[in-house]
């Protein structure tokens, strides 16, 4: 979802850059002078820039509202389960692997030799959420599961030699 | 001579046993009062030394990185948490530091430094901020005592010493790129 | 005269000899980087030893010989202006190769494969896979090629403080402040340089730390350091680093645009106002690469956020939009030299939006470390700053000999394009797919990109080969010149 829209914005910006260049490659040779050039230009410019600007800050403003970082504010009675997940060379050593739909858990990340990546994949293998599984630190992931199915645990982040066979399964019921 | 003889003068201070003891005894004084000292005490009295053998000195240490090179090795032998320990533990060390800094640190020094072109000072220089930074990082990090002499708490105390001098370096150096040193103007 | 000629001779050689040196390495390393999308793609069986050894080499490869090819081109136009010390730059040449013979020996002889971003603890813990001599032979490798780079902006400080008095009125700070004239504002090159002595200075002493910091972990694992800090430290290092390469290479763009197009490229007070933005944040939003370690201060995090959006102001606004409008209606005369330089700017402005895209916060979080950063830095590096690098090599064969373009060049600059274009996207497409990066497989549904991708790596580097080759050319005309009796009488 959120790797749909990523995509389809740079998508749409890649390709209207495009447009500007070989529009400007195809005027290119035409002989006009500079003065006049500049003088319109510089002020489109200030247009232009003052637009990139204001548009940068909605963007920022909007994607800044819900972070991953920030803890869920669970329901009165509702109490997340909690991981505790430990990364070693070359494997997932979790304190919990099933679960079921609905369930707000919490994973509390960290390692004990080198950095990993703790990412949580689907069984269409698209990524859902990620942290870094670092030794002496313990980062949180804030998840609920809302399908059933089989999940994996990849190794997101370089370890050794056996950093691509990395893999933990979660069950969700 | 005025600078000599003070050179001299701290010398004899540093050794005089009671002054030698305390600053041992503490090992943010250890590393960055004594020794330190001893490295000026040789840079005061160098003076003499090198204006009796100019000749030793231009022809050994010609453009200055002889003498340089020489002073990063024992400075960075001095840096080691281990070579403290041993100063105070084996008496050669300990003799070492006593003549080793004066003498192959301090007088070299001098002689280099004002042999040396910008771009060789500003290495130099540059070299002692990340070492300072790493030994502040060593010292206030490891979890364990890495001295036989000194306790855990004094590590820490000799870290942010050196934080504190490696925050004054780039500050210096913030500075003085900042600021105007055209030969033209004004 | 004959001193200004034979002088002018060979300060070229040494930035010839900087170029060649980073077109064979660059050349090089993309056959690396073909055979690991091949052996993802599977369609190579390939070790997972062998292929993190690629990775590794890959990696470090094409960020030092990029470094350094750029670096020829900033000393190249520098030189122009201020008094840089020839020796020097042989030194940094001199230390780089040093280094780049010990990494290679780390890796290939001593099985050493950290990636070149070495994340603590990550050179001594290794799963057994390489020992204290491979980490050792890496790590100092690289501190030493780090001296060369050191000396090497050390001196360009120096130089510019003699011109200019300070590092401030090279930023253009006085004309910014409004105490001097536009008219007397200093040229882009020197703002340029300025910038890259200040970030890359900053770069190395934080790399030295960290370098030495693995050192001694390596030797002694007794001792050991705080990871976070050294994360810190290592992406402030490696980011700003390879982010500085493109700020050296785009002296080329000011500098042969303006010829070409016969319009001045004046820096101005937004132009000078764009430099210092770039170099404060160039500094400092080293923390995207860190959005996923939530026990970071989250401020820092947000900054990371805001700050690597802002530092895609001063490209978007000034310079791309600059070079748009000095090549707009301009009859400029398209060459390789003018096609390649045009084609940088809009390879750094199309470059830059996965970035920016992949810096939002909540998107990081499901696209770091997937194949979508790498489509981000192949399109920003190859088609932005390699592209810089390769369009000054035309400028200088044509600037410096009289070896002729040919068809072959065109086909190749094509081939470049659509190359680098179809790699790029074929990472984006992976990374839109969630496949991760540095992984030495792929399941089978992550392949076809990779396939792909590598076909697009073997046009790339084919036509690389003909960018090469006429350089090579050039360099043995240039050589019968030199050997004629007329040159032998002016030297």
């Amino acid at each position: 979802m959120v790797q749909m829209v990523a995509s389809i914005v740079s998508l749409f910006f890649m390709s209207v850059i495009t447009a500007i260049f070989v529009f400007v490659a195809a005027k290119s040779q035409e002989r006009r002078e500079y003065k006049p050039i500049k003088k319109k230009w510089y002020k489109a410019r200030t247009f232009y820039g003052v637009t990139l600007v204001i548009a940068m800050l909605v963007v920022t403003i909007y994607t800044l509202r819900e972070l991953p970082y920030d803890q869920p504010v669970y329901g009165a009675e509702t109490e997340p389960t909690i991981v505790d997940v430990e990364a070693v060379q070359f494997g997932w050593i979790m304190s919990e692997t099933e679960f079921s739909v609905g369930e707000p858990i919490e994973f509390h990340v960290t390692s004990s030799d080198v950095t990993h990546g703790f990412g949580i994949y689907d069984k269409d293998k698209n990524l859902l959420a990620q942290t870094q599984a670092m030794p002496e630190y313990t980062n949180e992931v804030y998840i609920t599961f809302d399908k059933p199915g089989t999940y994996e645990i990849l190794c997101l982040e370089y370890c050794g030699l056996a950093h691509h066979a990395m893999i933990g399964k979660i069950e969700v019921k | 001579m005025k600078q000599t003889i003070s050179g001299v003068v701290l010398f004899c201070i540093l050794l005089i046993p009671p002054v030698r003891t305390y600053m041992e005894s503490i090992m943010i004084l250890h590393m960055l009062v004594q020794l330190p000292l001893l490295i000026l005490a040789g840079w005061l009295a160098g003076k003499v030394v090198i204006q009796k053998f100019s000749r030793f000195f231009a022809k050994y240490n010609e453009n200055g990185v002889p003498g340089i090179t020489l002073v990063i090795i024992i400075t960075m032998y001095w840096m080691l948490p281990r070579a403290m320990d041993e100063a105070l533990t084996f008496y050669h060390v300990e003799l070492f530091k006593f003549l080793g800094l004066p003498f192959l640190v301090g007088i070299p020094l001098r002689d280099s430094w004002h042999k040396l072109k910008a771009v060789g000072k500003s290495f130099v220089y540059l070299n002692y901020l990340p070492m300072f930074g790493l030994m502040a990082w060593l010292y206030i990090d490891t979890p364990i005592q890495i001295c036989n002499n000194y306790l855990e708490v004094q590590q820490k105390v000799l870290g942010w010493g050196f934080l504190i001098i490696t925050a004054f370096m780039v500050l210096y150096i913030i500075q003085f790129v900042f600021t105007d040193h055209s030969e033209q103007e004004s | 005269m004959s001193a200004v000629i034979s002088e002018k001779k060979s300060r070229n050689n040494l930035v010839v000899s900087y170029l060649t040196v980073g077109g064979i390495i660059i050349l090089a390393m993309m056959v690396f980087g073909v055979l690991m999308l091949l052996a993802q793609g599977g369609s190579l069986n390939l070790s997972p030893a062998a292929f993190y050894q690629f990775l590794t080499i890959h990696g470090t490869g094409m960020v030092g010989a990029a470094a350094l090819a750029a670096a020829g081109v900033m000393w190249y136009f520098l030189s122009k202006y201020v008094e840089l010390s020839k020796k020097i730059a042989q030194v940094n040449l001199a230390l780089f190769l040093i280094g780049v013979v010990m990494v290679i020996i780390g890796v290939f002889s001593f099985e050493y494969a950290s990636a070149w971003t070495f994340l603590y603890p990550l050179p001594a813990i290794s799963a057994n896979a390489w020992g204290v001599t491979g980490a050792l032979l890496y790590l100092f490798g690289m501190l030493i090629l780090g001296i060369g780079f050191l000396l090497f902006y050390l001196d360009t400080g120096r130089a510019i403080i003699k011109k200019y008095g300070s590092l401030a009125k090279g930023l253009g700070w006085d004309v910014i402040s409004g105490k001097k004239a536009e008219k007397d504002a200093p040229s882009s090159t020197i703002v340029a340089s300025t910038m890259v002595t200040i970030v890359n200075i900053t770069a190395l002493t934080a790399g030295a730390i960290v370098l030495i910091m693995n050192i001694i972990n390596v030797i002694n694992p007794a001792f050991t350091f705080d990871p976070l800090l050294a994360k810190n430290l290592t992406f402030a290092f490696g980011h700003i680093f390879a982010n500085s390469i493109i700020y050296m290479a785009v002296i080329a763009v000011y500098e042969i645009l303006s010829k070409y197009t016969n319009r001045p490229w004046k820096a101005n007070k937004p132009f000078l106002i764009a430099w210092t933005m770039s170099t404060a944040f160039t500094l400092v939003i080293y923390t995207h690469h860190m959005l996923m370690d939530s026990v970071m201060p989250k401020w820092m995090l947000i900054m990371g956020q805001v700050l690597s959006y802002a530092n895609g102001l001063p490209v978007l606004v000034i310079t791309a939009y600059g070079a748009l409008m000095i090549v707009y209606k301009s009859g400029i005369k398209w060459d390789m030299g003018s096609g390649l330089i045009f084609l940088s700017m809009f390879g750094w402005v199309v470059g830059v939006v996965p970035a920016i895209v992949d810096a939002t916060i909540v998107v990081n979080h499901v696209m770091h470390n997937t194949k979508w950063v790498p489509g981000h830095f192949h399109m920003y590096m190859a088609l932005g700053a390699c592209a810089m690098i390769f369009g000054f090599m035309y400028y200088l064969a044509k600037e410096d000999s009289n070896v002729e373009e040919q068809i072959f060049d065109k086909i190749a600059f094509l081939g470049y394009t659509l190359g680098i274009l179809g790699l790029s996207g074929s990472f984006l497409v992976s990374g839109a797919l969630s496949t991760p990066r540095r992984w030495a497989t792929h399941f089978p549904e992550w392949m076809a990109p990779a396939n792909f991708g590598a076909a697009a790596g073997v046009l790339t580097a084919l036509s690389l080969t003909m960018f090469v080759v006429h350089f090579i050319r050039y360099l043995s005309n240039r050589n019968k010149v030199e050997m004629s009796p007329e040159s032998k009488k002016l030297a």
